[in-house]
């Protein structure tokens, strides 16, 4: 199991300095600066001239590329352009207020989403099934910023529409993202417990003499659950990164925010490190998805496989 | 199933503890003590802080007596030498030397932190005394030395700092920046409380730039001490200002509070809190629902409209002068307008007083001049027309009778200037003018435009010191035309510039300004001025004594303000 | 981020079938590539597929009436100057914010431009976005997913490079992608096609690793044929259902995709229109002037749930497990 897990891990190493690569030589060839962007109306030609040399910012891409990795390489992630902090606290200050948002989005999807692919199962094609998987698949149905530009007008004055400095603040942003990722939970459990239902132990089961709900849920249910539980891993790591908008939406001060002023401000080190960041924890997530997934389901070994 | 049950426990715990809880909320280690204080997020915050900050006892309930207000991008620093862009935090934790207020209706230099100063009579030597009640926020006191070496930091290379033209006209500054001297020459205390500036040359603006944010006085012990914190630590960027440094959650909101010991006395309000909101439909939403208690609509365009049209808003609008216009800008270096006539013809299509009073709601006046109202050296410039036969008959002239293409420039994200512009694409199609409209990210319109590369573009400028210097200069010296943009080519206008700052007798450099004014707009036809607006605040009821400031910007101290719940 | 979202989970059920099934293979996929495959992994013969979808209409009717209600937004679209009367770019100041009426069905905008004609209009844009890029994205991960799977060499560079894309955070690589080309539709197209390629070359290797150990297969090089031959003639149409599947569920990505980088400022250019733009200048006028707001919105929302209907019941359509 370790030698699988690190394995996994060393094989992420080639895909981040890819993702590195990958942003250097597009970035290197947009149009515009760091100091010009941030000067903005009131651009100095001698001062941006002056600070691109103190800043390196004049060496090629190559050049810059090849100090960044070997800072990287050392665990410096170096210093934001425009915000002038270490990349490293500003990511570690972000990081928690996305994942609060993440897991908090991720338990309102299965909240809604499980319940609803049950629902939709047990009903197949009725018009309880269209209903609940319709409303469940609204929420992947809408661009999210819509979605919280409504709730924003519908909530207003209720509940607090932009910042993120209690508790309540939560509500709308996770309601977005949550109803957001409900679709995919519910699709997963209503098409997986339908496989379950055709098996031939539930057949047994009902041949029996059981109450079909019953039925459900001591038997198919407890089947049909392992793979939305190796999503929910997946869907996470996902969340945390596709917070992008939403955090835009309601100004919450979290990674995502980071990553969109770094491309609009040029500021490579802060884009690089949230990217780096973010690569990581996908892939991190896919991993313990699948660690999860052999915990849950001793059948599964990763590593040997007999 | 329990196995199930239990792993989700485990799953939820695990992401629980690294989040730590309750710290992702307003999570700032050791300040929290102070955010507490202004904290004014409601009842279910309460425990979230209590589980970070350690014994934080606020001085006043929270919220009673805080100041919200929004901004909508996040500033990188409070440090005025290195950041050009956001003064409004500055504005209320600094003071300068002197500063600009409306007095009986004029705007005018007054002392702050100098109590009267003499200049010489060559217009070189200016000398300051300074006020010896005035102490930091660390305690020590304000002396000469201090600004001796506020003045010697911004030009000190080591320092970076941008705003380093604030001072490029003192003596030996140039030498300093670039490393031939290691003090500024022309900066020298002559005892704990006078100071003397010596210039290289004459520059008639002198004072009012002194009283711009950039020349904010900085304590040398807590600065040098500070490093390159200072200005993003709250607890080691020090002031004399009405306020102090108190959090900074970035991206999310910057708190200051009360300095009592304050040289002009304490200011009314417990504290100020600056909050991030990107948006303006947001603004105005949190606006409704009293969590803000000041939006600007100058920098809130969008919702101009909304809160003028709505009689419920009458008497929370505050109204003043903005010392600054709207305005666009031609390329001359790029076909079409390179030809004077198509400019021309430009300028005559545009119903400037359609778009005033429909997509403003009329709440300003056209201006024919690129010095508006409230500017030192305003006067009363030709109209341009609306005139949209003249401006066919003059297409034709240059040659474009069958019409012609056009590009106008844009930010992306900024809907304001999208819906100008496309109104503008509307009206210029009626005299055969194809516009397209180019909009392009603000890291790629910046570069674009140093490089003089820009097409036509709309652009504002809003006065940072009363002097026409501000408004001219900034865009048609030689060097500062190609980097607007404009590449306004008149060689006597580049002289007369430079003539103008060094002139000692101010009615022969306002003259001159006019000229230079008139040679510009008038002739050139190097931009279409297009209106000045009324600066309009929406202020909750409880808010008094709100000023706009004297050139209408949305930062301004609020010193004076005080609420009334 | 919908993308790597759907990507995932697009219907993750691997678990249980793959216990059953052993692992011979399953082995070297991670727990992602296993659902995806289990999900799309179904090989009906592919003269089955029209009387498959025949049942499909007759048994599940909101698959059916998805598919109507698409096909009559599309003829909007298409006939979109027949079945208007006004320029969707024509400004008129005097009729500013006009609310929903006789004359401007859905309102008008900031502009005084009416919002209906907008957006059969911006329509266009919107259902080009949603199947251009799709087709070039599904083109590219055919052949990069079969060659990948079939010649085993290319196997490490191809996937490492899906793997970059799928893990790369989407929208923030459409943005650089946008800001290196520049903000145009035609580089919509490219961005989201550089995107959506990875999903479908994992999905197609890994039916191309089963197919290839399948008799049909091993008669046919047996015989002598090509390995290009036996990748499109043979392999690509066993994989048909499940692409005809994924075709359906990623345009909806793609057009929301679109609406997000739209919102963010490098998407669809003024004064052309998407629907993800109309809603996103909506924004500082969503309370004043709702219908700026909901009408786009609605457009975006009956298309894409639509399309997800029709998806779905494709899937239960072609998948033999659905049965």
């Amino acid at each position: 199991m370790l030698k699988y897990i690190t394995k996994r891990i060393l094989v992420t190493i080639p895909v981040l300095i890819g993702v590195v690569f990958l942003i250097f030589v597009m970035l290197s060839v947009v149009p515009g600066d760091p100091l010009t962007v941030m000067m903005g109306e009131k651009v100095k030609v001698d001062v941006i001239e002056r600070l691109s040399e103190a800043m390196h910012l004049n060496d090629p891409w190559y050049v810059r590329f090849g100090w960044y990795l070997w800072d990287a390489l050392h665990g410096d992630l170096g210093t934001s352009y425009k915000l002038m902090r270490s990349v490293s606290s500003l990511i570690a200050n972000a990081f928690p207020k996305t994942l609060m948002l993440a897991v908090t989005a991720a338990a309102l999807s299965w909240i809604i989403g499980i319940p609803a692919g049950i629902i939709s199962a047990i009903k197949k094609n009725s018009l309880a099934d269209h209903l609940f998987m319709g409303f469940a698949l609204c929420g992947v149905s809408v661009p999210a910023f819509s979605v919280g530009m409504v709730l924003q007008n519908m909530f207003n004055g209720i509940l607090p529409v932009s910042g993120f400095s209690s508790p309540k603040h939560l509500i709308l942003p996770a309601l977005v993202l949550g109803w957001n990722a409900a679709g995919t939970i519910a699709r997963l459990t209503r098409s997986s417990l339908l496989e379950v239902l055709e098996d031939d132990y539930i057949r047994t089961a009902r041949a029996k003499g059981l109450a079909p709900v019953s039925v459900i849920l001591g038997h198919a249910l407890k089947n049909s659950l392992l793979p939305v539980i190796t999503m929910m891993a997946i869907q996470v790591s996902s969340l945390l990164s596709g917070a992008v908008i939403t955090e835009t939406l309601f100004s919450i001060p979290g990674v995502g925010r980071l990553a969109v002023d770094a491309i609009n401000s040029r500021d490579m080190p802060l884009l690089q490190g949230t990217v780096i960041f973010t690569t990581a924890v996908i892939i991190g997530g896919n991993l313990a998805a699948d660690i999860l997934y052999s915990v849950v389901d001793p059948r599964i070994r990763v590593e040997g496989g007999k | 199933m329990k196995r199930y049950v239990s792993l989700l426990l485990a799953g939820a715990v695990a992401l629980g503890g690294l989040s730590g809880c309750g710290s992702a909320f307003e999570d700032s280690g050791e300040t929290t003590a102070a955010v507490t204080a202004g904290d004014a997020s409601g009842d279910g915050s309460a425990a979230y802080e209590s589980t970070s900050g350690d014994g934080a006892v606020s001085q006043t309930a929270p919220g009673e007596n805080m100041l919200h207000i929004p901004a909508k991008d996040e500033f990188p620093t409070v440090d005025t030498q290195k950041d050009t862009e956001f003064y409004v935090v500055p504005l209320n934790i600094y003071d300068r030397l002197v500063e600009c207020e409306v007095v009986d209706g004029v705007a005018e230099i007054v002392p702050s932190l100098a109590e009267s100063w003499t200049v010489s009579d060559d217009g070189l030597v200016y000398t300051f005394q300074l006020r010896d009640d005035v102490t930091f926020h660390n305690g020590e006191p304000f002396t000469a030395d201090d600004v001796v070496y506020t003045i010697d930091r911004m030009m000190d290379p080591d320092t970076a700092a941008r705003n380093t033209d604030a001072y490029s006209m003192i003596k030996g500054a140039k030498a300093r920046l670039d490393g031939q001297a290691d003090h500024v020459e022309g900066a020298k205390a002559l005892n704990e409380h006078t100071v003397e500036l010596t210039l290289e040359v004459p520059f008639g603006p002198f004072l009012a730039n002194l009283a711009t944010p950039a020349c904010s006085i900085y304590n040398r012990k807590a600065t040098e001490a500070a490093g390159d914190q200072f200005g993003i630590d709250p607890q080691l960027t020090v002031g004399t200002g009405p306020f102090k440094m108190a959090d900074w959650v970035l991206n999310d909101k910057l708190t200051m509070v009360r300095n009592d010991d304050y040289f002009k006395g304490a200011p009314k309000l417990d504290g100020i809190e600056v909050i991030q909101v990107p948006d303006e439909n947001t603004q105005k939403l949190m606006y409704e629902n009293g969590e803000l208690d000041i939006v600007d609509l100058s920098s809130s365009s969008s919702q101009l409209a909304y809160f003028l049209g709505n009689d419920a808003y009458k008497d929370n609008l505050v109204t003043g002068p903005e010392a600054g216009c709207y305005f666009y800008v031609f390329n001359q270096d790029m076909e079409p307008t390179n030809d004077v006539r198509v400019r021309k013809a430009i300028s005559m299509a545009i119903d400037r007083q359609t778009i005033l009073d429909q997509m403003y709601s009329g709440a300003g006046h056209l201006v024919n001049s690129m010095l508006p109202d409230g500017v030192l050296g305003a006067y009363q410039a030709q109209e341009i027309p609306y005139d949209p036969e003249k401006a066919k008959a003059l297409l034709a002239e240059a040659g474009y009778g069958d019409g012609c293409q056009l590009e106008i420039y844009q930010q992306t994200d900024n809907p304001d200037a999208l819906a100008i512009n496309q109104v503008v694409q509307s009206m210029l199609s009626q005299v055969g003018i194809t516009v397209s409209i180019k909009q392009m990210d603000d890291a790629a319109y910046f570069a674009e435009r140093k490089e003089g590369r820009l097409g036509m573009t709309r652009a504002s400028w809003k006065a940072d010191f009363n002097d026409p210097d501000n408004f001219l200069y900034t865009f048609f010296t030689e060097r500062n035309a190609k980097i607007r943009s404009n590449n306004h080519k008149n060689a006597d206008v580049y002289q007369w510039l430079e003539d103008a700052r060094a002139m000692v007798d101010e009615d022969a450099r306002m003259a001159l300004y006019q000229k230079i004014d008139t040679a510009v707009v008038q002739e050139d036809a190097a931009v279409l001025p297009l209106f000045q607006m009324d600066h309009i605040v929406v202020v909750q009821d409880w808010v008094k004594d709100f000023h706009v400031a004297w050139n209408g910007w949305t930062d301004v101290s609020y010193y004076t303000v005080s609420l009334e719940k | 981020m919908a993308s790597f979202e759907q990507a995932a989970s697009l219907a993750a059920r691997a678990a249980v079938n793959s216990a059953k099934n052993g692992f011979s293979q399953e082995q070297r996929l991670s727990a992602v590539e296993r659902i995806e495959e289990e999900e799309l992994l179904f090989l009906p013969k592919p003269d089955t597929i029209g009387t498959k979808l025949l049942n499909m209409c007759r048994e599940n009717k909101v698959a059916a009436f998805s598919g109507v209600v698409l096909a009559v937004m599309a003829a909007a679209i298409l006939f979109a100057d027949k079945l208007t009367v006004y320029d969707p770019n024509g400004v008129n100041l005097m009729e500013r914010l006009l609310p929903p009426s006789g004359a401007h069905w859905c309102g008008t905008d900031e502009l005084g431009r009416d919002i209906f004609t907008r957006i059969l209009y911006g329509g266009r844009v919107s259902l080009l976005v949603g199947v251009i890029p799709t087709t070039i994205s599904m083109a590219i991960g055919i052949v990069l997913g079969m060659v990948s799977g079939y010649i085993r060499q290319t196997e490490a560079v191809i996937m490492r490079l899906a793997d970059i894309v799928l893990a790369f955070p989407s929208i923030v690589l459409a943005m650089v992608v946008m800001y290196t080309l520049g903000a145009t539709t035609t580089n919509i197209f490219v961005a989201l096609s550089m995107i959506g390629w990875a999903k479908t070359a994992r999905v197609v290797r890994s039916q191309t690793l089963s197919l290839r150990e399948q008799e049909f297969v091993e008669a046919a090089r047996g015989m002598g044929v090509g390995k290009w031959t036996i990748m499109f003639r043979h392999i690509l149409p066993n994989c048909l259902p499940s692409l005809i599947v994924l075709f359906t569920l990623n345009i909806p990505d793609a057009i929301l995709s679109e609406a997000n980088l739209s919102f963010l400022g490098v998407g669809t250019q003024p004064p052309d229109s998407s629907w993800g733009l109309m809603v996103s200048q909506a924004r500082t006028f969503a309370q004043s002037s709702p219908w700026m707001l909901i009408f786009p919105s609605l457009a975006i929302l009956i298309m894409v749930l639509a399309l997800n209907f029709l998806g779905d019941g494709l899937r239960d359509a072609l998948d033999p497990h659905g049965k």
